[in-house]
């Protein structure tokens, strides 16, 4: 994916200013930056639910804007931070939801899309808990059936806006090694919005820090992450440090 | 999970049981009274004057009655999925009454296109929805404004009615009977209609019944599952005010039903508008023509219209609704 020169105003507001970047294929790309930067415009801009006011975004080499929906959903799939289901839904019910984009309307479920619904749930550690509802479950479970459903749909790419946000840290380490897991084992390409700087440091290949509606800094998070940077995107001084061949921000 | 499915396919049943029991006691009140098997007999094997009598005069009111009210709890179901709002029924915002007033202005001003009446019907209930929809968006849907856009919405074309029954010193039966939703004058040609109407619209809410689904869930879950949110909206809408505006046309304006049905749709066979569109299309049908059979027993030599008991019952179970508020979880 490849985005070249946009920009998105809310009214006078812009939101994204000029921004360019390329996402590296097979790779975990994370979005940081303080509240209001423009990363999540800049999520939304590109899975399609906001249209760029200028520039293209593409997807191999062809511009999103004209991709059909349903043909987009079909290489492109979204965990958004925050989901709604009915209180009666069943896990496998929800997951199976994620076949939308090969099923028309006249016809049901093949073999094929019941063998995704399978891996997914299989994947995400879910099939135990198929028969459950979804009100049921933990936060963290919770979070495990929305990235399910994204797998269902068998894309390449895979956005998460915040997964982590709202859970205990326990279940923010499971989620990310699950994302790592879907890149290392099944060649997934993942673009992150994350507010933990530790944790982006430690889960992703590339970091994108903007501010402002620009990007300020990108690049291997090992290389790119100092104390001015986390000053320059965050508006703060915080020290990195070095601890078992690992950077690590001191947050506190 | 077994033991849900198997909830289910007993409230199926069950329903079905009931309809069929009071299907048979509806026929046989009155003053001509017979056995099923002479039902049977008159039906398809030979001539009797007294199912002659009840299949010219009773056949039609049941049918539509069952027709009208299955149409209107699935216009209920599908309006409820579209507004993400378990308080939408095409009574109370309005679709109904924008519905009766074009029928009623065509059979007053032009009673030569009297068949066409539930077309006409359909571009009222488009008006009105229209305008329910559009006053209450503000960037997005509030399930309370769209209730109180409705009410204000219903308010006028009921009052635009009232002003035109003042004008014209009384009601013409035909426009009277919309108003009352008075069946008992119903001919098997009403049914006709009806029926082509209804099985039209009722096979479209099943197609899209799993867009309905996806409905339930945010927007942006939707969209990004390549459902076009705003396209599957207008067609799912289009669909329930068919529904709602052609059985307004035939049976009169039916508040509550749209209302009532789905919720206790939702108790027994949950939330998957797969089963809950049929369903509530038999139990729509159960309850109007229960509302109808009352409404010939409890008053007798009066008939109180379904309508009225319709009202009676609905009310109350809107307040109960309303402060129960919806069930939906978020994560």
């Amino acid at each position: 994916m490849k985005v070249d020169n946009i920009s998105f105003s809310y009214r006078q507001h812009k939101a994204v200013d000029q921004l360019s970047l390329k996402i590296v294929e097979n790779e975990i790309t994370t979005i940081i930056g303080a509240n209001g930067c423009g990363k999540s415009t800049l999520f939304y801009l590109m899975t399609k639910n906001l249209k760029p006011d200028e520039g293209t975004i593409f997807l191999k080499e062809k511009n999103i804007s004209a991709i059909h929906l349903k043909d987009f959903s079909k290489m492109v799939s979204i965990v958004h931070q925050q989901n709604k289901a009915p209180g009666d839904i069943t896990v496998e019910k929800l997951v199976s939801y994620g076949r939308t984009p090969y099923i028309p309307l006249h016809r049901s479920k093949t073999k094929e899309d019941y063998s995704y619904i399978e891996w997914a749930l299989d994947t995400t550690n879910l099939i135990d808990y198929k028969d459950e509802l979804v009100s049921n479950l933990s936060g963290g479970q919770k979070q495990r059936v929305w990235i399910a459903m994204a797998l269902a749909q068998n894309t390449k790419i895979l956005f998460l806006d915040e997964p982590t946000t709202y859970l205990d840290i326990r279940y923010q380490i499971e989620i990310l090694k699950l994302i790592q897991k879907l890149k290392e084992d099944y060649g997934m390409t993942i673009i992150i919005i994350l507010h933990d700087i530790n944790q982006s440091l430690y889960f992703s290949d590339q970091i994108i820090g903007m501010k402002k509606g620009k990007i300020v800094a990108q690049g291997n998070p090992d290389e790119i992450i100092t104390s001015e940077v986390i000053e320059e995107i965050y508006d703060i001084h915080l020290d990195v440090m070095w601890w078992n061949k690992k950077k690590f921000v001191v947050t506190i | 999970m077994k033991k849900i499915q198997k909830r289910k396919s007993l409230s199926f049943f069950i329903l079905i049981f009931l309809l069929c029991i009071l299907f048979f006691i509806a026929i046989n009140l009155g003053s001509i009274q017979i056995r099923f098997v002479e039902l049977f007999k008159g039906l398809f094997i030979e001539f009797d004057e007294n199912v002659a009598t009840i299949y010219d005069l009773r056949f039609p009111r049941i049918l539509i009655a069952i027709l009208g009210g299955g149409a209107l709890a699935v216009s209920g179901v599908l309006l409820q999925a579209v507004m993400k709002n378990p308080l939408a029924d095409p009574g109370i915002i309005g679709i109904s009454s924008g519905a009766s007033m074009v029928s009623i202005l065509l059979i007053a001003f032009f009673p030569s296109l009297y068949f066409f009446t539930p077309l006409f019907a359909l571009l009222g209930g488009l008006i009105s929805y229209i305008l329910v929809y559009s006053l209450s968006w503000k960037s997005g849907l509030n399930p309370l404004r769209i209730v109180l856009v409705g009410v204000a919405v219903n308010a006028v074309f009921i009052g635009m009615i009232d002003a035109f029954q003042t004008m014209t010193g009384g009601f013409l039966s035909g426009a009277a009977s919309i108003v009352n939703a008075n069946i008992s004058m119903k001919t098997w040609d009403d049914v006709k209609v009806l029926f082509i109407y209804v099985c039209i619209g009722m096979i479209l809410a099943l197609i899209v019944s799993g867009s309905c689904n996806l409905l339930t869930l945010e927007d942006k879950t939707a969209r990004s599952l390549g459902v076009d949110v705003d396209k599957t909206r207008l067609l799912i809408s289009f669909i329930a005010v068919m529904l709602a505006s052609i059985s307004t046309a035939i049976v009169g304006v039916i508040g509550f039903l749209g209302l009532i049905a789905p919720h206790i749709g939702r108790i027994l066979v949950g939330s998957d508008h797969k089963l809950l569109i049929p369903y509530c299309a038999i139990l729509g049908a159960f309850i109007l023509l229960l509302a109808d059979t009352l409404g010939r027993v409890i008053a007798v030599p009066y008939e109180i219209s379904p309508s009225v008991i319709m009202a009676v019952v609905g009310g109350p179970c809107f307040i109960f609704l309303l402060k129960r508020g919806d069930k939906t979880h978020e994560s």
